[in-house]
């Protein structure tokens, strides 16, 4: 898809030779369109449609109940019974929905170093983001249920993630570790498998061991078939294919919401604008960012294509900084290391601990903290990462990364870049920020529905006094 | 320098590399954008019978459209529908030796058999990965005792059923090692009861025992000769040369049966003899090659071609040569 190494670094000399030419004000101006072609640049692509899950009115609706539903949490009242003494209704903040991690205030993502699932709002109902408490115990067991050990990326442009082709599938891949290769429909049906995430200690079995993410799906497909409202609202998304409680399959509730999540683009911004065409649109800083950016600070050399991201697997060697997380956290592999892809499969991908998918710029303004731990708080301190090369006493050290058979990428090296140039990279990743696409039919995409059909409390909304709204969903028979 | 002048040499010692061949050639176009009689939306795949009629998976118009061996319209059958006989993305598609037509019904989990005349014969599976269920099924593949294997493509494994629809094993999980899959959308078996399986993200094809034992591999991710960008479908020829619809790179790549490359027909376009997205291909009695043209929405008929294996040369195999 894009050119081989030998003709990157051809371009990446005539691009530091523009760039080094437009410090020189005798010089003609940066050819910026020949940047815009080598590196294959341009504005947000159009949202691409999968032949199975094509654009459907109330589908993305309901996709947008869905995703704000604590239904597809494990430990939601009143299907968890509380194991502890503790008023499961009352405790409801136990309950986990897609959104309470990504939350539109913050980019949908959570603005937090290390996500904070299951039970992380034990104690503040309406707890969101950075406010969030963790660990808690389990709501059904009493087991300390920890920090999700990854930092929470925006669902915002993850539609694209990967060849905008006929058949979406063809070249997804979602996760920092690339675990799912296929579109946002398959990605939906993970995080309510996982304990941290959504399930909690609600699906265990006679030993205490927790269920197969199967058995998981098929218990949460139940809880929706049990509502009348739902069973109303896929028979409309679903029109002909779903005419009965038992009809509705994870299948169907995983198309919803990557339906919904498909609809959160932000088209239009002033780098989109640049690069259609439109020079004017960024500040000279901007575009000095703009060429430092494809030149001398190597960025492009990964962040790159419509959607600045090669959607490949790198070493960089960002530290994980897990102390200043939280006290003993684990990390990923429970003794203070993420090893990225390393971990979507440790047989198979024996080879690449540490790589992490490159992932994309936009809106990365919006998104901090950076990188997969959430140990660079800033942009700026995202650039001061990649201008000493990774190699501070803070980032992983190359006698580490060879301990575990990994070599840090050759384009992570010192730059050498002034003040004002990496001021000029910032400046220049803040021209991809963009507002949200308004939704179908004036569906308001960037706030939390007040009130969804399970009669849960959706995240962040403030719990009503007494366990009133916290009645038994009415059952329908399948 | 001297490496150029080293590539210079070994084009003037071996400057026959591609003779003695000649690529099939265009025959027949028919089709258009459209849900009409003969316009397709997505072509996905295609099979012949033993009379030469083709069936075309038309995926996104959630039917099958036949033709005579010349683009002829015959029938079509389906419509969209949950229901047995209706389609769901209708995929892959094979005909078995008495003339019963098996369809990947993708979107509705399930695969169909019918008659040749659209007559639905039996239907099995759903949603989900348990033993005969499917997520996304695509590729069928029939072999001489009625048993057929199902490329259940997102669940990153082949099925494989006694001819009564029961479930009698599966193998493959997602990943890149051999006997697992990313994607896996076509399954074939040759004469020799090899069963061979497109592995369409893994850029490569996959060979297996009729019990799932791998076999070997060929083919990885470029767009040399021998290379693959998301390879979609495969079949194999009365001179059981191996044909692959190179989906990504837009062309078909004719490997001999011992898996070696020897031409490749074909390219990015809309005009006569090109090609958007070759998801389907099927190869008739007489070494015809139809081709399921898929975003230009037709089916392209190509003529034998005549063709010897080429030896491609590497500095591995030179260095073998020679040493």
């Amino acid at each position: 898809m894009f050119g081989r190494p030998a003709t990157l670094l051809l371009v990446l000399g005539l691009v530091v030779f523009a760039a080094n030419c437009g410090q020189d004000a005798s010089a003609p101006p940066p050819d910026y369109q020949a940047i815009i072609d080598a590196f294959q640049l341009a504005p947000l692509p159009n949202i691409p449609y999968p032949p199975y899950n094509t654009y459907q009115a109330e589908r993305i609706e309901l996709g947008r109940l869905l995703f704000f539903d604590p239904i597809l949490g494990g430990e939601s009242a009143p299907w968890v019974k509380s194991a502890r003494g503790l008023d499961p209704y009352r405790y409801r903040a136990n309950d986990m929905a897609c959104g309470t991690c990504h939350v539109p205030r913050f980019a949908f993502a959570d603005a937090r170093r290390a996500g904070a699932g299951v039970g992380g709002g034990h104690l503040n109902g309406t707890a969101l983001g950075p406010d969030r408490n963790v660990p808690s115990p389990s709501l059904v067991t009493g087991s300390e249920i920890g920090l999700e050990p990854r930092n929470t990326p925006t669902v915002l442009n993850t539609a694209m993630n990967g060849r905008n082709s006929i058949d979406p599938v063809s070249e997804s891949f979602q996760f920092m570790d690339g675990r799912v290769t296929l579109g946002l429909e398959v990605q939906a049906q993970e995080p309510i498998t996982d304990r941290q995430e959504m399930a909690g200690d609600a699906f265990l079995d006679s030993l205490g061991a927790m269920l197969p993410p199967e058995a998981i799906r098929d218990s949460l497909t139940q809880r929706i078939r049990a509502i009348p409202e739902y069973v109303d609202r896929f028979e409309n998304a679903f029109p002909g294919f779903i005419n009965k409680p038992s009809d509705i399959t994870m299948d169907h509730i995983s198309k919803a919401i990557a339906a919904f999540e498909r609809q959160l683009v932000t088209p239009g911004s002033r780098y989109d604008r640049f690069v259609s065409g439109e020079t004017h649109a960024l500040t000279p800083l901007e575009r000095q960012g703009f060429e430092l950016f494809f030149g001398k600070a190597l960025c492009g050399s990964c962040h790159r294509g419509p959607m600045l991201s090669d959607y490949s697997f790198h070493v960089q060697g960002a530290g994980d900084d897990y102390a200043s997380i939280a006290p003993n956290f684990p990390g990923k592999d429970g003794a203070g290391h993420d090893f990225g892809r390393f971990h979507a499969n440790p047989i198979e991908f024996a080879d690449q601990k540490f790589a992490f998918r490159t992932l994309t710029i936009r809106n990365v303004e919006l998104t901090a903290p950076f990188f997969h731990s959430g140990s660079a708080t800033t942009l700026a301190a995202v650039v001061d990462f990649y201008n000493r090369g990774g190699r501070g006493p803070q980032d992983i050290s190359e006698a580490d990364l060879a301990a575990n058979g990994a070599v840090r990428d050759t384009l992570v090296r010192p730059l050498g870049l002034s003040a004002r140039e990496m001021a000029a990279l910032v400046a220049f990743m803040k021209t991809t920020t963009a507002p949200l696409a308004s939704g179908p039919s004036g569906l308001d995409l960037t706030t939390v529905p007040d009130r969804v059909p399970s009669g849960l409390v959706p995240p962040g909304i403030a719990t009503p006094a007494g366990p009133g709204p916290f009645t038994a969903a009415p059952t329908r028979q399948p | 320098m001297r490496s150029m002048t080293l590539a210079c040499a070994i084009t003037l010692l071996f400057p026959t590399i591609a003779l003695a061949q000649s690529a099939p050639k265009l025959e027949t176009v028919w089709g258009d954008s459209g849900n009409a009689v003969s316009q397709f939306n997505a072509p996905y795949h295609i099979a012949l019978d033993g009379a030469g009629q083709l069936y075309v998976t038309d995926s996104e118009n959630n039917r099958i459209q036949k033709f005579d061996n010349r683009g002829e319209f015959l029938m079509s059958w389906g419509q969209l529908g949950p229901d047995p006989g209706d389609f769901n993305i209708p995929s892959g598609v094979t005909v078995d030796a008495h003339g019963y037509v098996y369809v990947g019904d993708s979107d509705n989990h399930q695969v169909q058999k019918f008659d040749g005349n659209g007559n639905l014969i039996a239907h099995w599976g759903h949603f989900g990965s348990s033993d005969g269920e499917f997520y996304f099924p695509v590729g069928v593949a029939v072999d001489e005792d009625g048993s057929f294997y199902v490329a259940d493509s997102w669940n990153n494994r082949v099925q494989k059923f006694a001819a009564d629809g029961t479930f009698l094993l599966k193998w493959g999980s997602l990943g890149t090692r051999a006997g697992e899959f990313d994607l896996p959308t076509a399954v074939v078996i040759d004469r020799n009861g090899v069963v061979y399986v497109t592995d369409t993200k893994n850029h490569r094809v996959q060979m297996f025992t009729r019990e799932g034992v791998s076999l070997g591999r060929f083919g990885e991710h470029g767009t040399g000769p021998g290379y693959f960008d998301l390879p979609y479908a495969i079949a194999i020829g009365p001179s059981a040369n191996i044909y692959v619809a190179d989906s990504g790179n837009d062309r078909i790549q004719i490997f001999t049966p011992d898996h070696q490359f020897i031409l490749t027909f074909g390219e990015t376009g809309t005009g006569p003899g090109q090609m958007d997205l070759p998801w389907g291909i099927a190869v008739d009695a007489n070494e015809n090659v139809f081709v399921a043209d898929a975003k230009n929405d037709r089916i392209e008929k190509f003529s034998a071609g005549t063709f010897v294996p080429v030896q491609i040369i590497t500095w591995g195999n030179l260095k073998q040569r020679y040493k």
